[in-house]
């Protein structure tokens, strides 16, 4: 079923890359640390619509899989199990910031800026990667390291690092219309595993330091 | 059946493989059935190598290609069916007496079962690969599989610190094998042992040494050669008894096959320089190996300096056949590897006697410490007997077979020494041969102390006194061993007639070591041997002692009674001590080998005349590691401490390394 034509289809990636680009930048912003899980979920559903659009344009029938995988691991497991841990040890629901929220959201607008500046040779070069979706997907993997940066909890560190994985899976989506389902399926699994591993460590890490704030991790020095 | 033929001499892999696999899969028995397709694995490697040798010149050549740049292809050529000759003999008896041995054994039998299979798969590609490609991948399959075999008993501090090293010191000197290699592709353009072969005639002469010195190293390393041993002496006691029999009896002469293959076939024929290097080592190793020995009482660790003592000795033979090659004499060449080959066969049988004799005492007494041991003959005297025959091989007493490969290794280092190629290599030789007849005396002497102390005498601990002997197979396995000893001695003109293809290909000629086994040709230069005659010399000697007692002593009668020990209750203590026995030698090269000893007396409420306790400790500090090691430690650890500056355990840190970098580099690649 193809619905779309490649000139709506570029134009609806455009508009869900803004709106991408918004939650990245709101991420920023953000200081209860259960909202910013629940803002990876709305990423999670917009990368999906972005995969759906690919779908119907090129009525390729992986895609759609691909889009409902996208929906079962980014919308519903991996938040649930975030917020799964989040329960579990019980902290102070604030997130705590090295660098202060404004400044911060000064660094990412810059970053945005960087994005733009960096892909705009590759983006002029192929029509289907015209507009926002590669400067968006180059930005969000920014920001996302920006937040694992600029955070101490490791949840934050998580958020971060799924935020950067969610740049990735943009950048794939909009430039290859549609990943091959093996590819797909084995970046599910390696999101699901990973979050798993990291809810894990961090369990653990509270476990030791009756913290999740990883700058104690500095004693496991030698 | 045309389309296996070719392919028939893996079998034995393939069934060792097969092994692997039923220890995994065998809940019932996993030490059973993986140790009886190690037998049967092993014994077609025998027939398989005995063909081979047998027929002479064939050559069996398997490739695969799996990978486009790097075909895997295996031979068998004279030289790996000698090798692999070694590996199935150590490997069938090591086999039986697993069986036997694991009953006991706890950890995961499973594991180790499968392991060992691998261990004896990967030890038998080795000698078979016939490219870069194949050899480096079973070299390193084997030092990972022997790693885990040593870490068995991974629970005591002791044996994880021992494979630590043993795993740093088998990786660095893979590297320097590695760049051997690649000097030798470089020339070909090839990594198959054909073509670099072929080329190596027009091999510049740079290219030549740094090839050899690349595989001096790693070779070095991996069969113990000092200073390159450290490894050894703590790794090889690690591991369980059968798997140490064929690490020392096995793994550690794989690099001896590698030395050959590269000093003779891959990279030669080399300079004299060569011959001289490696002579020189051997004749080290051999004397300190010996003495580091002597110092010993952990039976096992004495055993693992045995073993590098002994690579000395081979090492030596493998010097002068490089050296006599070098000069142009083929014939005293083949002669000298002859030696070097058949010390091989020898040291890997009696070796793996002896370390399943020690797992025999080690599985009775639960422990190696001579110390406590004593009084074994009457408790095991199957074991004594065993052992006892592989401590006569390997201090070289006729009739055995360690006396047949030293004299032989005598007489090329005779020959080398009048070669008529200049005073220099007729004394070095000369010294050579001096040492290697110290050498013999102090390994004797080193094996009165070993079983003396521990065999003899009165137990010196309750475990000894309570010892039992060990069960069939283990015996089984012990005693097929000791009578190769004896076999081999015996009738060594069947081993050199096995070995005149080996030297026909790598030297160009066959040897003709004055060896019959019944005499009686006039004596050639150099003396000649016949060990059949000289077993006939030793019992007609024995019985005319015999009665020449009864003679003299006339008809009397024996009385059994305890030594008179000046009127007070005999005590276990009283004994010799086997660091008492060894005294003298520690005296005499405490210039070599830096003895210590701390006595610190304990005084019952302070004052100085009451003595209530003293305790002793004695022990080596080994010149290599003042020198060599601890420098080299010492800087490493230093530049280290400079990289940690890097290191700052923040994690915020680590990331804007990684972030600084991905910017940077989005902005250049721009």
């Amino acid at each position: 079923m193809v619905l779309f034509d490649v000139e709506t289809a570029r134009g609806l990636l455009n508009s869900i890359s803004l709106l991408l680009l918004v939650t990245a930048l709101g991420s920023v912003l953000i200081l209860r640390l259960e909202s910013s899980i629940r803002l990876l979920a709305v990423q999670g559903l917009l990368l999906a619509a972005a995969a759906a659009v690919v779908a119907l344009t090129t009525g390729a029938s992986h895609a759609y899989v691909a889009a409902a995988i996208t929906v079962i691991v980014k919308v519903l497991i991996v938040p649930g199990i975030l917020l799964r841990v989040l329960c579990e040890i019980r902290l102070k629901k604030e997130v705590e910031a090295v660098i202060p929220s404004r400044i911060a959201l000064l660094l990412a607008i810059g970053l945005t800026l960087v994005a733009y500046y960096v892909v705009s040779p590759i983006a002029s070069r192929d029509a289907f990667l015209t507009g926002n979706a590669l400067p968006t997907a180059v930005s969000l993997l920014l920001i996302g390291l920006l937040t694992m940066l600029a955070r101490k909890k490791a949840i934050s560190q998580i958020v971060g690092i799924i935020a950067m994985e969610n740049g990735l899976y943009l950048m794939a989506v909009a430039a290859t219309r549609g990943l091959p389902l093996a590819v797909e399926l084995g970046v599910g699994v390696d999101l699901v595993v990973g979050v798993m591993v990291m809810g894990l460590v961090t369990r653990q890490i509270h476990r030791t330091f009756d913290t999740i704030n990883t700058d104690h991790l500095r004693s496991l020095r030698g | 059946m045309a389309d296996i033929e070719p392919y028939l001499f893996l079998a034995p892999v393939a069934v060792y493989a097969l092994g692997a696999l039923l220890a995994l899969v065998d809940r019932h028995a996993p030490g059973r059935s993986p140790h009886a397709a190690a037998l049967a694995g092993s014994l077609i490697g025998l027939f398989v190598a005995v063909r081979a040798l047998l027929a002479g010149t064939t050559q069996q050549v398997a490739t695969f290609s799996i990978v486009p740049f790097a075909s895997i292809s295996f031979r068998l050529d004279p030289l790996s069916a000698f090798f692999l000759l070694v590996i199935s003999l150590v490997a069938a008896a090591a086999s039986l007496y697993a069986i036997g041995y694991l009953r006991a054994e706890t950890g995961s039998v499973a594991g180790l079962s499968a392991a060992y299979n691998g261990f004896l798969a990967a030890m038998a590609l080795v000698i078979l690969a016939d490219s870069v490609f194949a050899f480096l991948f079973a070299w390193e399959a084997m030092s990972l599989v022997s790693f885990f075999l040593v870490i068995h008993n991974h629970r005591q501090d002791e044996v994880r610190r021992a494979g630590f090293i043993y795993l740093v010191m088998t990786h660095a000197s893979s590297a320097f094998l590695l760049g051997g290699f690649l000097v030798l592709f470089a020339n070909a353009g090839s990594l198959d042992f054909a073509a670099i072969r072929s080329a190596a005639a027009n091999l510049p002469p740079l290219s030549r040494d740094l090839a050899f010195l690349g595989a001096l190293i790693a070779f070095g390393t991996k069969a113990g050669v000092i200073p390159l041993h450290v490894w050894l002496p703590r790794a090889h006691p690690a591991a369980p008894s059968h798997v140490s029999a064929l690490m020392s009896g096995v793994m550690i002469k794989t690099a001896v096959y590698g030395l050959v293959r590269i000093g003779f076939d891959l990279a030669g024929p080399g300079p004299a320089w060569w011959g001289g290097l490696i002579l020189a080592l051997g004749v080290i190793s051999a004397v300190l190996g010996v003495l580091y020995a002597l110092m010993e009482h952990d039976l096992k660790r004495l055993l693992a300096y045995h073993s590098v003592e002994n690579i000395g000795i081979i090492l030596m033979g493998l010097g002068a056949a490089l050296l006599l090659a070098s000069f142009g004499q083929p014939a005293g060449a083949a002669l000298a590897l002859v030696a070097c080959l058949f010390h091989v066969l020898n040291h890997a049988v009696f070796k793996a006697l002896l370390f399943l004799g020690v797992g025999a005492v080690q599985h009775s007494t639960h422990t190696r410490d001579l110390e406590a041991l004593g009084g074994l003959i009457r408790r095991m005297p199957w074991t004594a007997a065993a052992f006892l025959v592989g401590s006569a091989a390997i201090s070289a007493l006729p009739p055995l077979n360690g006396f047949v490969s030293e004299w032989i290794t005598f007489q090329s280092l005779l020959l080398l020494g009048t070669s008529g190629s200049g005073p220099t290599v007729a004394i070095g030789a000369a010294g050579a041969a001096g040492l290697l007849a110290l050498t013999g005396g102090l390994a004797a002497f080193c094996f009165v102390k070993a079983f003396g102390i521990a065999f003899l005498g009165l137990p010196r601990s309750a475990a000894a006194d309570e010892a039992h002997e060990v069960g069939k197979p283990m015996l089984l396995g012990m005693g097929l061993l000791a009578l190769l000893c004896f076999g081999l001695g015996l009738l060594p003109t069947f081993i050199v007639r096995l070995l005149a293809p080996v030297t026909n290909a790598l030297t160009g000629a066959v040897a003709q070591p004055s060896l019959s086994l019944v005499p009686l040709t006039a004596p050639s230069r150099g003396g000649n041997l016949a060990p059949l005659s000289v077993l006939g010399l030793l019992i007609a000697l024995g019985v005319l002692a015999l009665l020449l007692g009864r003679l003299i002593g006339g008809p009397g009668r024996s009385r059994v009674s305890p030594p008179w020990v000046c009127g007070i209750e005999l005590e276990p203590s009283m004994q010799y001590s086997a660091t008492a026995l060894a005294k003298p030698v520690r005296i005499i090269f405490r210039g070599l080998i830096r003895p210590y000893r701390e006595i610190e007396r304990q005084h019952k409420s302070g004052v100085a005349y009451f003595v209530s306790g003293v305790s002793y400790e004695a022990g080596v500090h080994p010149i290599y590691e003042r020198y060599f090691y601890n420098p080299a430690v010492r800087m490493l650890l230093m530049l280290a401490n400079q990289v940690r500056l890097l290191q700052t355990g923040s994690l915020r840190m680590y990331l804007s390394y990684m972030f600084a970098t991905l910017v940077i580099v989005l902005l250049l690649t721009r």
